[in-house]
């Protein structure tokens, strides 16, 4: 009989274990839900590589990415969604830039763009299915502006319904351009880049 | 004994009596733990959804565009700043010195029951614009869609009395707010009809003097947004609140481009608020673009008789009133005028000499030197008092050489200019089905004002059609204009007049008003610099040569290459005014097409 009793006290520390164990995993479970917390660990969301993230389409000097300023790919409706610009001007010094983007009008608002690049002024004109930004160095800066991948905009998309959908820096739309000039008027065609973004 | 006891409790405790000492009690408990497991699960998940979806529905301001909100997107000044920051979804940012832009607050919040604090015109408007996350109430209250409504309350009929404290959400069934009950406690309200005698505002209908301060009681039905309007003529004391359906085929869209019903167009005053996307009243005119013009300027005159004109231009271009209150305006204070007073014929003839549709009074009416009497007028439309009245000529139909003498303003530019006096602009004539006629050949002479004049002419031009102008300048982003006279909207918004629809008729020869006065005056029309490289649009190709050339020194910046590149405002020198006229350039930064 008490070694009966032993055995039944045992298998009740494995039931208890097993009873921890799935309370974790629905904690777990309701946890992440709320904070998307799987993001954080796991690879599939995770964003280590803006190379790995973007799909370069133009091969010439320089190059303008694109990630999330969160390292999300997966955003709930309404959640802002903070991108951040990033260009390379291979040492030249930049006077001007322009950065074509292209989103879906329909699953996003008019996005918030500012530049934290001193003595830089941006304006924005919304075309149909794209957002033409020009930014430009005020005249008289003795500053250099050599964009070596630091961050040049920083935009914050509201996303406004689900699905799946691609906010990305276009080289073209018709005659504009993305690109660079420098001091000395060379024109530099950046490679551009894309981010794909899942909304829930 | 003791064993016993131990061993009867043992037996008889929860454990012992689920048997998981045995198989069977093993997998019972097993299936039992995860039974309970997966509905929890089901019930986060279900309950994780409904909140995603609750806050997706919930919050309004996505869906505004306040980069749209202070037309076009940028605001200088208190004036807009305020406004922008005011808008619960909407903060400025200053981009440069006292300039900023209207974007998105990520902090943003508007819900549907804010509609409720909106006039009783509005929230209805409002609410229903949101079909999929507002529900309009037949007690006339904006709530969200699949909340909680408030306990239902039946609502009270005239005559009835509301207690606000016992029953806080009880309205009254004709939609009024009701009258406080004297003699009672504070918080007690009678419903009362809406009788003009009983009533702040006026059925539908009912005829009343607005001189008593009363307006159109909103309509209390639902189903498509309708409007009580007063259909006041001109000049009237008495109106009569009418019901007015919207003419649906004019679809209406939120700034962001969602759908989101339909509104009337120009002849039922109401017009498309794109910033919400809903139907409003326009107490201004309704555009073709199904948007609404409260700011009347006050240079805007009409050039040609029919309905619903109110204002005529004289023959100093002033606005007049029509005379009658028919809105038709057939006839004006306006009267013919001897062309030219200087005694010299401007327009084509010479002093003294006739020449068709110069002058006003009559179609065909010659030009006259001063003091020449004009024909007689025809005689008066039925039903006029027999005054003197204006014609304006209608397009003639066929065909026809035109000459426009423009005039154009160029930013930047306000006196004679010291590098250049003349330039040539390139014109285009468009048609409403977009057939264009070319003139990139006139050269244009500034004067002392630094208004530009030069005669254009088109061969074989329609004259039944509605036309519009394309202006481009040899530095400058192409200009549309549609109507005759046109004017930016204030001298702060110099280069935002915009249209849409050709609006301008044309007859053969030189096109001028009666009394000599010139349409085709767009000196009020800023033409922006800044496309140096005449591609259609500035981009940093046309910023980088002026940045370049801002950090030459003084005396470079005179010399003759750059001048002739780069001085935007022609003024002799390239210097940071020109950066800003660019800049200016930079916000609009296409040619309008």
């Amino acid at each position: 009989m008490e070694d009966q009793h032993h055995q039944t006290i045992k298998r009740l520390h494995w039931y208890i274990l097993i009873l921890i164990l799935a309370f974790i995993g629905l904690a777990w479970f309701i946890f992440n839900n709320q904070y998307d917390l799987v993001s954080k660990f796991k690879d599939l969301n995770l964003i280590k590589d803006i190379n790995n993230q973007s799909g370069f389409n133009r091969k010439n000097k320089g190059s303008i990415s694109i990630k999330s300023k969160e390292d999300l790919r997966r955003y709930r409706v309404g959640q802002p969604i903070n991108l951040q610009v990033f260009g390379d001007s291979v040492g030249e010094d930049i006077l001007s830039f322009d950065v074509l983007i292209e989103y879906d009008k329909q699953a996003f608002s008019t996005p918030v763009i500012i530049t934290n690049l001193p003595r830089y002024i941006i304006v924005t004109s919304e075309r149909d299915d794209y957002i033409s930004i020009t930014g430009a160095q005020s005249p008289g800066s003795d500053e250099r502006s050599v964009f070596d991948g630091n961050e040049i905009l920083n935009m914050t998309f509201n996303s406004l319904k689900v699905g799946k959908y691609e906010i990305k820096i276009v080289s073209n739309k018709g005659e504009e351009t993305t690109g660079f000039i420098s001091t000395t008027s060379q024109s530099l065609l950046p490679q551009t880049s894309s981010f794909k973004v899942e909304i829930y | 004994m003791a064993q016993e006891f131990a061993s009867d409790n043992s037996q008889n405790g929860l454990f012992s009596r689920l048997k998981l000492s045995n198989h069977r009690g093993f997998f019972s408990f097993i299936f039992v733990t995860l039974s309970i497991i997966f509905i929890l699960i089901t019930f986060a998940a279900v309950q994780q959804q409904q909140t995603t979806q609750s806050k997706a529905d919930t919050n309004l301001c996505p869906y505004f565009s306040c980069n749209n909100y202070v037309s076009p997107g940028f605001t200088s000044g208190t004036a807009n700043k305020l406004k922008c920051d005011n808008h619960v979804c909407c903060k400025s940012t200053l981009l440069d010195v006292n300039v900023y832009k209207c974007n998105n607050d990520t902090n943003g919040r508007l819900y549907c029951k804010n509609f409720n604090s909106y006039t009783e015109s509005q929230k209805e408007g409002f609410c229903k614009s949101f079909p999929s996350t507002c529900e309009w109430t037949s007690s006339r209250r904006c709530i969200e869609t699949g909340s909680n409504p408030p306990a239902t309350v039946a609502c009270a009929q005239d005559g009835e009395i509301i207690n606000r404290i016992s029953n806080p959400n009880q309205l009254c069934c004709n939609g009024l707010p009701g009258e406080r009950v004297t003699g009672g406690p504070g918080s007690q309200i009678k419903c009362v009809g809406n009788s003009p005698a009983s009533s702040t505002c006026v059925k539908e209908g009912v005829s009343f003097d607005v001189r008593e301060g009363k307006n159109c009681c909103p309509s209390s039905e639902s189903g498509p947004i309708v409007k009580l309007v007063t259909n006041l003529p001109n000049g009237s004391t008495r109106g009569t609140c009418d019901r007015e359906t919207p003419i649906l085929g004019a679809q209406c869209l939120t700034d962001t481009g969602l759908p989101i019903g339909t509104c009337g167009t120009t002849s039922d005053k109401l017009y498309c608020d794109s910033r919400v996307g809903t139907c409003l009243s326009c107490d201004g005119t309704v555009t073709n673009d199904n948007k609404c013009s409260t700011v009347v300027n006050p240079n805007l005159c009409a050039t040609q008789a029919g309905p619903g004109v109110l204002y005529y231009c004289d023959a100093q271009n002033q606005r007049v009133p029509c005379d009658d209150n028919s809105g038709s305006c057939l006839k004006s204070s306006v009267v013919g005028q001897d062309l030219p007073s200087s005694g010299t014929c401007n327009y084509g003839g010479t002093n003294g000499t006739w020449k068709s549709g110069l002058c006003s009074g009559v179609p065909n009416v010659k030009c006259c030197s001063k003091g020449t009497t004009n024909p007689p007028p025809p005689p008066p439309p039925p039903g006029s008092d027999g005054g003197d009245p204006i014609v304006i000529q209608p397009p003639t139909g066929g065909t026809g050489n035109v000459e426009l003498d423009l005039k154009l303003a160029f930013q930047g530019i306000v006196t004679l200019p010291k590098t250049k006096t003349q330039l040539k602009i390139k014109v285009k004539l468009v048609d409403d089905l977009n057939n264009v006629k070319v003139n990139n050949d006139t050269i244009f002479t500034a004067n002392t004002s630094g208004i530009w004049s030069g005669i254009v002419t088109f061969s074989d031009v329609d004259l039944s059609k509605k036309y519009y102008l394309l202006i481009k300048g040899p530095m400058h982003l192409q200009k549309k204009i549609c109507d005759a006279n046109a004017a930016d909207p204030n001298p702060d918004s110099a280069g935002y007049y915009s249209c849409q629809f050709g609006n301008i008729t044309l007859r053969s020869g030189v096109n001028v008003l009666p009394g000599g006065v010139n349409p085709f005056d767009f000196s009020k029309v800023t033409m922006l610099a800044g496309d140096l490289d005449q591609n259609g649009f500035v981009n940093r190709e046309d910023t980088e040569p002026l940045q370049s050339a801002l950090l030459l020194e003084k005396d470079q910046r005179k010399s003759s290459a750059i001048l002739e590149k780069l001085d935007l405002n022609l003024d002799g020198i390239v210097e940071p005014k020109d950066w800003d006229l660019m800049l200016a350039a930079l916000k609009i930064k296409y040619d309008e097409k």
